[in-house]
């Protein structure tokens, strides 16, 4: 994240965002946070886990994309396209801020929506614009969405996780892969559902899941870990071709 | 057939009796009604005295085993962790001499004695190729393991990440043990199905066989049980009172026999949490040091032999002084005295006693709550099926904690006689072999020529390890005559390794552990997964 400015008709009058940029600005990210609401979407291409903020140690819903740190499997092998993306990052190169009042007026904090101007798709020239004649454009209302759905989506993650924690449902997952030109690898700091926990949990706590709706949720990222031998296979096909090359 | 084992009466609470009740109770599922029924008579007249703010790493097992969640522990007994312990002033009294025992086993530990190689590097100084390092020679700790840096620097055993009771560095906890004992006694009662009975035990009633057949209370009548745990402190209600065994006094030995102890705000409230203890040697004893997340415990020991009370309030108001200045002049200390001795046994008939009533020394190396897990895991493990098998347990109960004990006793004194210390009478007192343990000097006559292996501790749950002894005996640099066998090329390289080893995992650790203050605050803040 570069340089946030709180969004303004006054402002950023003039900005425009390359819409396009969005997958080429992200081929070095390896994974990306997601929200509960997408999880049918987002299991259908990537694997689903559950990795610690190292900031906080607090379990959050990622989408891996690569298999090493840097690494986007999905942008260097053309597939990223056909994929549906992350809200996460379909909202760049917006965020929420959090204003802080100057007036010490205890008002609720309201985040607002600010711009990350350092990043290379913001300019003047070509691109969605922000506002039009003071009003902000479908775009920019589609941004603010957007992010609106992430914020519900964070809240609706942690009940979701404190949910699995307490039924010690969490479980670490290391992948060991070996490609065929016998490269190795070792991914650590990934967790997923405890299925033989799940099996055991009493039947009024798995009513409780299915009322709120978690069932498809646990199953969407227990299936969705079988897209890790897609992308060692793409892995393996990009390295082969490297070879070649 | 002799009668099974059903119901076990602790008289006591306090972290002896919590502790051994949580033991038993999660062991032996006292939850449900097949399970072994466990007891816990605490009288609402007595107060809990907290000896031991200190743990040993084992409490991460013992607490994991009773089910408690080390979040909750944490955030509510005030816990800060414990890398090990900083002695200050041991060796010569000057104010640079410190050595660490830090809780991480050497280097390589199980393949190779580090402790010649680490002589020799310091021996033959820098030759040109590490020349750039400084010419200051490393301590045997520094050298061979990683943790004293995280103590100097300050730093946490671990990340926010790390899941519950997991370690990047081996570590231990420092807890209010008031809080402690509280925070037991509602996870027994509440998670693990422990009677709790709050009354005062006056008489105790014996079938002809001289065991206990119950304990008579004020208001709940007489309870009756299979199995008796003494707790009952230093009045040794049941083992002392009742059964008569005496308490061998160990003041020949270790001569500290009172305490003043104080509590110490924070001056402010992002002041450094110490990751260790830090014991400074004075002229009739020592203080330790020990900083919890709210406020840091202080206290003197020291041998009444050798010093006055006054003297002894004096020492602690200087050392506080360094701290917190003028304010050290108004604070009133808090007398403890400490009676150190060992009971001659601890098991008798029916009736184990676990904490103080089996014994207590001075708080050096934080022997009270190790002891008591030690004892509420045996007596759990080795529950005796019947009254026909609880002899033989008892037997086998009391060699091995005599044993233990004994060897508590030696690694304690071992602190005083390889001290170079000479300039107070208590210093030079406790080098008279006639208070030596007979088991110790042997050991020391062995180590003047070899460093201290697994071969000379039998036991499969040893109390302190080798690596202990070594931290001790090498950072108060221990006499040592060098062996003048053949250097062997090959451990030789495999030493320069892992000495390169330790400087790169220092280095690597150093920079990614959070202070401990940090890590404690979004322990309270976001808790630990226990994945």
């Amino acid at each position: 994240m570069g340089k946030l400015e709180k969004v303004s008709s006054e402002k950023h009058k003039h900005s425009k965002v390359l819409v396009d940029g969005v997958l080429a600005n992200n081929a070095n990210v390896h994974m990306s946070h997601i929200v509960l609401q997408e999880f049918a979407e987002v299991a259908q291409y990537y694997p689903i886990f559950l990795c610690k903020d190292s900031d906080t140690g607090q379990f959050q819903p990622m989408a891996l994309f690569g298999l090493t740190v840097d690494e986007n499997i999905y942008q260097s092998s053309g597939l990223w396209r056909k994929c549906y993306l992350p809200l996460k990052i379909q909202s760049q190169p917006f965020y929420l801020i959090n204003d802080v009042d100057p007036s010490g007026n205890n008002q609720q904090d309201k985040p607002s929506l600010a711009l990350d101007v350092d990043d290379n798709r913001v300019q003047q020239q070509q691109g969605n614009s922000l506002f039009s004649q003071d009003k902000a454009t479908a775009y920019l209302q589609q941004q603010t969405k957007i992010l609106a759905d992430l914020t519900q989506g964070f809240v609706l993650n942690r009940a979701f996780i404190t949910l699995l924690s307490e039924y010690d449902l969490i479980e670490s997952v290391t992948l060991d892969i070996k490609y065929n030109n016998s490269q190795e690898c070792k991914l650590e700091g990934l967790y997923s559902i405890n299925q033989t926990m799940l099996e055991k949990v009493p039947t009024d706590i798995q009513k409780q899941f299915e009322q709120q709706g978690y069932v498809p949720l646990m199953s969407a990222m227990l299936s969705s870990i079988n897209h890790v031998s897609t992308l060692i296979d793409i892995k393996n096909a990009l390295l082969c071709s490297t070879e070649i090359a | 057939m002799s009668k099974s084992l059903k119901h076990v009466v602790i008289v006591g609470g306090g972290s002896a009796g919590w502790i051994t009740a949580g033991r038993i109770a999660a062991m032996h599922n006292s939850k449900s009604a097949q399970g072994v029924k466990v007891t816990l008579i605490e009288s609402p007249d007595v107060n809990i005295i907290g000896v031991g703010e200190g743990t040993w790493p084992t409490m991460r097992g013992t607490l994991q085993k009773m089910g408690v969640s080390e979040t909750d522990f944490m955030r509510e007994c005030d816990v800060s962790f414990k890398q090990g312990a900083k002695f200050a002033k041991w060796v010569t009294g000057d104010e640079d001499d410190f050595y660490y025992h830090p809780l991480v086993l050497p280097q390589g530990y199980f393949d190779i004695d580090l402790f010649k190689y680490w002589q020799q590097n310091n021996q033959q100084p820098s030759n040109s190729q590490n020349s750039e390092q400084s010419s200051q020679p490393k301590s045997f700790s520094a050298a061979v393991c990683f943790q004293e840096q995280l103590c100097e620097n300050g730093l946490a055993p671990k990340l926010i990440t790390s899941p519950e009771y997991a370690a990047i560095a081996n570590y231990a906890y420092h807890l209010d043990a008031g809080k402690f004992a509280a925070f037991l006694k509602s996870h027994c009662i509440n998670k693990l199905g422990v009677e709790y009975v709050s009354d005062h035990v006056g008489t105790i009633n014996s079938t002809d066989s001289g065991d206990i057949a119950s304990v008579n209370t004020n208001n709940h009548g007489d309870i009756s049980g299979d199995l008796f745990v003494d707790c009952t402190g230093f009045s040794s209600l049941l083992i002392g009172k009742h059964f008569q065994v005496p308490l061998i006094s160990k003041k020949d030995v270790l001569f500290i026999d009172t305490a003043l102890a104080v509590q110490i705000p924070y001056e402010k409230g992002d002041d450094a949490i110490a990751s260790h203890t830090i014991s400074t040697a004075q002229d009739a004893g020592w203080i330790w040091d020990i900083g919890l997340p709210s406020r840091r415990g202080v206290g003197h020991v020291y041998s009444s032999k050798h010093t006055s009370q006054g003297d002894a309030e004096n020492a602690l108001r200087k050392y506080l002084k360094s701290s917190i200045g003028e304010k050290s002049e108004d604070l009133t200390f808090r007398k403890i005295d400490i009676n150190p001795g060992i009971r001659e046994k601890f098991w008798v008939n029916n009736c184990v006693a676990v904490g103080m009533s089996a014994g207590f020394l001075e708080p050096l190396e934080a022997s009270a709550l190790v002891m008591i897990e030690l004892a509420a895991t045996t007596i759990s493990e080795q529950l005796p099926a019947n009254r026909e098998c609880m002899d033989i347990v008892a037997k086998h109960y009391n060699e091995r904690f005599s044993y233990n004990w004994d060897r508590i006793i030696d690694f304690l004194k071992l602190h005083y006689i390889a001290s170079k210390r000479e300039d107070t009478a208590f210093w030079r007192d406790n080098k008279d072999p006639e208070t030596i343990p007979e088991s110790l000097q042997e050991l020391m006559t062995l180590w003047k020529h070899r460093s201290p292996s697994e071969y000379d501790f039998s036991q499969k749950r040893e109390v302190f390890s080798a690596a202990s002894y070594q931290y001790v005996l090498y950072g108060m640099d221990y006499e040592f005559t060098q062996s003048n066998s053949e250097k062997d090329e090959k451990e030789q390289n495999l030493a320069q390794r892992m000495f390169a080893e330790n400087e790169k995992i220092t280095v690597k650790y150093s920079a990614a552990l959070p202070s401990n203050r940090e890590l404690i605050e979004k322990i309270a803040q976001f808790g630990f997964s226990k994945v």
